[in-house]
């Protein structure tokens, strides 16, 4: 019986294509830019989440002139060679007003394996580290040796297994998506660094008189305790290490590509509304063409006798149908585009992006269906009660 | 006739945007080495000309069962599309790399966009043969 019902009201709407067409289609076409808008703000907000999560230090020293690049792959984990002395850790230590520090050592490599790309290779020290744990996805319990790495989370590897300046390393564990370039990274605890620029230097790597000399290291993570201020210990690492670094506050840049982020979504907002009104709009218009093309129909099937309210529901299941078709259909096809390319648009706004998981996809494509509906249904109430509502004479004379 | 027309013209269509998508429109990584995108470049290249001939073939036949096999055919070409970047030549190995950020989502797009095509099309043979 059901099943008739949708029948008959598929047929309904077949009887007037092309207007139901045109109703679809800008369902369509709302469906789309809603899904899109909202997947791409979600992705761009998460990605900017978890930044704020990998920034995890108060402020981060490195060497003097070096600060643009430092804060450049912090942002977008572009790769680059820069170095303190290694003692100079040690005396960092030292200062008064540290609750935390670490330090790391990057360099940059030749491609893994095969010769997609350079990877970045940062060496950490796991007993003191702060800032690499926290994106560990699967624990790993034993201490990080030699010949076992940390990876990023795309650096795919089909065996388990990473092969760098022709040594192959194991792969202990993976880290959680960053959504920046720092996701195609290799963490080397800081043991295996003079072994790593032996190997390199053997595999003909060009190595710079500073990596040769090993006893190196790049930058320094300190968190200041609650007693002092980042100022203060600011000068006492001046006084104590001399004017050799300059310092980035990991914090502060989040601030300020948050803040960009919100004119990203302050002008993507402003641009949806602004078509979401255009299309509700032509909406309108579509419908009150098909309703005051429908009058005599409708007013036709008064005078046989039927109810304003089975008319009533006919109509709006008609709308249900076109509105549902075109809500799922746009959602797929916005999801088709967006989440493959969700990488691309995070590039091109050079914003940390993470997708969307299937799960929320789902979620979204719900919401979106409904809200949809919604929209269609009242776009739509007033000119169908309207339509009922007119006197079958009037409606037909009008019509001679 | 209808048919044909719209439906020859959507399978060269797609066609060439495999083979343009690779090459001009979201190209592979710029390299001198040879790397995994290149072949994938290259066997892409390969199936959309087979997809562009099939559609050309189709706008001349009048045989709907032998349609029917074209349509068939396109859908499985589909798989093809996807499949060589997925699996059978592969792409590069870091995922910031051009043809993992660009070139591999407007394949997808396309396979899945001659997949339904192809699929519509074959719904649509069928029920205009069953009709008959």
């Amino acid at each position: 019986m059901r099943f008739k019902k949708t029948k008959n009201t598929i047929k309904d709407i077949q009887r007037h294509a092309f207007l139901n067409a045109c109703l679809l289609a800008t369902v369509v076409i709302l469906s789309v830019m809603l899904f899109s808008v909202t997947v791409i703000s979600v992705s761009l907000k998460k990605g900017m989440g978890n930044m704020r999560k990998r920034l995890g230090a108060d402020i981060m020293l490195v060497p003097k002139g070096e600060r643009e690049k430092a804060e450049n792959m912090l942002l977008e984990g572009s790769r680059s060679n820069f170095y303190f002395e290694g003692e100079v850790y040690e005396k960092v230590q030292s200062i008064d007003g540290i609750s935390d520090s670490t330090s790391q050592c990057f360099l940059k490599s030749l491609s893994a394996d095969c010769c997609s790309s350079e990877v970045q290779i940062v060496f950490f020290d796991p007993d003191s580290d702060f800032v690499v744990g926290p994106w560990i996805e699967t624990e790993y319990k034993q201490k990080l040796s030699g010949d076992a790495v940390i990876v990023g989370s795309d650096i795919v590897s089909e065996d388990g297994k990473i092969k760098l300046f022709g040594q192959e390393y194991a792969i202990a564990s993976q880290m959680a998506r960053t959504g920046t370039a720092l996701d195609s990274s290799v963490y080397f605890s800081a043991d295996a660094k003079a072994e790593l620029l032996r190997n390199a230097e053997e595999k003909g790597s060009f190595l710079t008189e500073e990596q040769k000399k090993g006893d190196i290291l790049s930058s320094i993570f300190i968190n200041v305790d609650g007693s002092h201020t980042t100022e203060q210990v600011i000068d006492s690492a001046h006084k104590t290490i001399g004017d050799i670094f300059d310092v980035v506050y990991p914090k502060k840049l989040h601030e300020s590509l948050s803040g960009s982020l919100g004119k990203i979504t302050g002008v993507v907002n402003v641009i949806s509304l602004s078509l979401g009104i255009l299309l509700v709009a032509i909406l309108l218009i579509i419908n009150s063409i098909i309703m005051k093309g429908r009058k005599p129909e409708i007013a036709l099937l008064r005078v046989l006798g039927h109810r304003k309210k089975d008319l009533i529901r006919k109509l709006l299941s008609e709308m249900g149908l076109i509105s549902l078709a075109g809500a799922l259909g746009g959602s797929l096809l916005g999801a088709l585009i967006v989440i493959p390319f969700g990488r691309y648009i995070g590039k091109s706004l050079d914003m940390p992006y993470l997708g969307p998981g299937i799960a929320s996809v789902l979620v979204q494509i719900l919401l979106i269906v409904g809200i949809v509906i919604l929209i269609v249904f009242l776009a739509s109430v007033f000119f169908i009660i309207h339509t009922t509502n007119t006197e079958p004479y009037l409606a037909l004379r009008k019509e001679e | 006739m209808k048919n044909r027309i719209i439906f020859a013209a959507a399978f060269v269509l797609l066609g060439l945007l495999v083979i343009l998508a690779p090459t001009v429109l979201f190209p592979v990584c710029e390299s001198e080495m040879k790397m995994a995108c290149f072949f994938t470049k290259k066997a892409e290249i390969g199936a959309g000309l087979v997809i562009a001939a099939l559609g050309v073939i189709y706008f001349f036949l009048k045989n709907k069962d032998i349609r029917l096999g074209i349509s068939i055919a396109q859908f499985l070409n589909a798989g093809l599309v996807l499949a060589f970047p997925a699996k059978l030549t592969g792409l590069c190995k870091m995922s910031d790399m051009a043809c993992r950020v660009k070139t591999y989502p407007a394949l997808i797009v396309l396979s899945v966009l001659l997949a339904l095509t192809a699929a519509a099309n074959i719904v649509f043979l069928i029920k205009s043969e069953s009709e008959k």
